[in-house]
């Protein structure tokens, strides 16, 4: 059974359904934990969301994104390739979490579930393009 | 993505969420949860119980609605998110700014 995956989509909405179903299937056919896939799940969302509607000045769409999911003994490692604006997650700012409601921002917490529910996040910026890799 | 809403009365908005709030989940319901919720001025009530996965761009909405209504003087809870679901919840710290109880009726008695 394979146990990696290489996907490209266009930087399009539309198309994370498709990314979520096939990378969940192999991460079910290979025996992993629900809490793994949702990781995973959440991850993607964040990551693909985050590209999509902020990395590009001009269309997402005429943008290639690419996604690497690989198993590993001791988890599951997804790499994003991107040609968007360079924007390393590790950079942003925590988010305050003790600030009571009235000052709490509204967004801001993709980045920051990234930290908190992955074992590891790495970035590096080459050939123009954004390589971020999770580990979970 | 679907939306309900259980109650609307005069005391209390309940509000029931089912299936998967991402991106395309938030966009197919977020006009008519902020709209209810927030235009009805009551304590609020969202049941995530049939909710498969949740978003950072969903706990966004839940943050805004809380804000919205705190300002008008009424709370909002979250009542029986999924164990996956309640720990990313809990991850972004929204426990400490919106309460998340386990039964309706823990949600009920705090909204009172």
């Amino acid at each position: 059974m394979r146990d990696e995956l290489a996907i490209q989509i266009r930087g399009d909405l539309a198309e994370l359904a498709q990314v979520n179903a096939k990378v969940t299937d192999l991460l079910q056919r290979h025996g992993t934990g629900a809490e793994v896939v949702y990781r995973a799940q959440l991850a993607l969302e964040e990551v693909l969301s985050n590209v999509i509607r902020h990395g590009y000045e001009d269309n997402p769409a005429e943008h290639a994104i690419t996604i690497h999911v690989q198993l590993l003994p001791d988890g599951v490692r997804l790499e994003f390739v991107d040609d968007g604006r360079a924007f390393d997650p590790l950079s942003v700012a925590e988010v305050d979490l003790d600030l009571p409601l009235e000052d709490r921002r509204v967004g801001g917490l993709g980045v920051h579930l990234l930290r908190t529910m992955t074992k590891g996040l790495n970035y590096e910026r080459k050939a123009g393009c954004n390589h971020l890799r999770v580990d979970l | 993505m679907q939306f309900s809403v259980i109650r609307a009365d005069d005391s209390i908005t309940h509000i029931a969420l089912a299936g998967r709030l991402d991106i395309q989940g938030l966009n197919a319901i977020q006009d008519r949860f902020v709209f209810t919720a927030s235009s009805r001025h009551k304590p609020t009530l969202v049941d995530l119980s049939q909710v498969t996965f949740l978003a950072s761009l969903a706990m966004g909405m839940l943050v805004s609605t809380a804000k919205t209504l705190q300002h008008r003087g009424v709370k909002m809870v979250i009542v029986q998110a999924p164990e996956l679901v309640q720990k990313a919840l809990e991850a972004a710290g929204i426990q400490k700014i919106i309460p998340m109880v386990a039964t309706e009726s823990e949600a009920l008695r705090m909204l009172a």
